[in-house]
């Protein structure tokens, strides 16, 4: 999983070390391996961690997972106010080929964007 | 604030230096963060917040907190989760309680989740917290900043502390951070002085001593409990910490020396008598910190 996202996300690999995955239907949730190896008798569980990612018809990374694990290396950057802008689901000129990019502000990413003819919004 | 005769009369008993209790309860609360190393490099975070005209002073009590002027909960940061908007005298009890990565924490009340997230923060993400909540709605908020500040160690669980509670887990460290009269709470929310009653009180009462019933059920040995609240009234603090010690097998710990002013606990109140122990509680006013009012008890489980 983590390969296939790897090159489009340009995950931070070393994040992941202690960390352990749980898929549940349609969702994939993250939490650090100490969760896991608990025994949880008797405790009434409502979610382990956090969620990663969703299954459509690709792996969806959450906005967390994205701000938690993504590097900003290749990311789009934005000023302060594009960051607001974007933030608010408002569009960015650019001249960027259409499809996905993750949006960075300085060293942190924000969400994943998208490029349709034309201007960067961010995903819905 | 509007005035409440009978709350007055209970502060004026409670409180030596009540005209300054009661100044600075009208006072507006001062505006605190808490800097979330999990997701944000201090020292870039406050360079960031300086450029958009947010001052900050370091709050002495607690090592990532900051009072702040200006806007903060309108910034990129803010939307990146790399802080935490909370109340300076909320940032004692995990700061008391400093949890480590091997530690099996509970935090028993854990919604909105501003102290889970510190204590997520001081296991430096590792480690195994139980974040229990029973509101459904409450949870929900709980898990929404769990996600926001970038938390992996959290198990979010659904216990009812107003009954037994029926597991053999031992936690390592506890926070219970009950649910309250709040009236410590007065500069932040005036409109909780509508709410008080001694009735309330009484209600609250009862519940916490439930609650911690529980929490020492679920305490292993060695293992440290820090019971707090944002309220002043007796019967929902030292009562409560008097019912635990009368229990057994705990002890409180003395706080000793620290970077915020505390009274100790009151041994006795309307005519109850509590436990000598009870003094090495801390009591927290308005005044002392220019913060919230604020209660809390370090405790020790005792080698059964």
């Amino acid at each position: 999983m983590l390969n296939a996202l790897g090159e489009s996300r340009q995950l931070k690999e070393e994040l992941f070390k202690d960390t352990a995955f749980i898929e549940d239907r349609d969702e994939v949730w993250i939490s650090s391996r100490e969760c896991l190896q608990r025994n949880l008798d008797g405790i009434k569980v409502e979610s382990v961690g956090m969620l990663f990612a969703r299954k459509k018809n690709k792996l969806e990374m959450t906005v967390n997972a994205v701000q938690l694990f993504c590097s900003t290396i290749k990311a789009i950057e934005l000023t302060r106010e594009e960051s607001m802008k974007f933030i608010e689901g408002e569009p960015i000129a650019t001249r960027l080929q259409d499809g996905e990019y993750i949006a960075g502000y300085g060293k942190s990413a924000l969400d994943v964007g998208v490029v349709k003819q034309g201007p960067l919004k961010r995903r819905t | 604030m509007k005035r409440n005769e009978q709350l007055e009369e209970r502060f004026k008993k409670l409180v030596e230096d009540h005209e300054a209790f009661f100044e600075y309860s009208e006072k507006p609360l001062r505006k605190a963060l808490r800097i979330n190393n999990i997701k944000a490099v201090k020292h870039e975070l406050v360079g960031q917040l300086e450029e958009q005209d947010i001052k900050l002073s370091k709050i002495p009590w607690t090592r990532d907190g900051y009072w702040i002027e200006g806007d903060a909960s309108d910034t990129v940061e803010y939307f990146l989760g790399h802080y935490y908007i909370q109340e300076a005298s909320s940032m004692i009890p995990p700061e008391v309680l400093n949890p480590s990565r091997e530690d099996f924490t509970l935090d028993a009340a854990a919604a909105p989740g501003g102290k889970t997230t510190q204590l997520a923060d001081l296991m430096e993400n590792k480690g195994c917290i139980i974040a229990n909540e029973i509101d459904a709605r409450r949870r929900a908020s709980l898990r929404f900043n769990l996600s926001k500040h970038g938390v992996l160690n959290t198990i979010v669980a659904s216990m009812d502390f107003s009954r037994e509670v029926r597991t053999k887990q031992k936690f390592s460290r506890i926070l219970l951070d009950a649910p309250c009269s709040c009236e410590g709470q007065f500069r932040k929310n005036p409109e909780s002085l509508i709410q008080w009653s001694p009735t309330k009180i009484e209600r609250c009462s009862r519940l916490q001593k439930k609650m911690i019933d529980n929490a020492l059920q679920l305490l292993g040995n060695n293992g440290i409990l820090v019971y707090s609240t944002c309220t002043l009234a007796p019967e929902e603090n030292e009562e409560v910490v008097d019912y635990a010690l009368k229990k057994g097998d705990v002890m409180i710990e003395p706080l000793g020396r620290q970077n915020f002013k505390y009274r100790k606990g009151v041994t006795e109140w309307n005519n109850k008598i509590f436990s000598k122990e009870v003094e090495h509680c801390a009591r927290i006013y308005p005044q002392d910190n220019d913060s919230e009012g604020f209660f809390l008890a370090k405790m020790v489980k005792c080698e059964s």
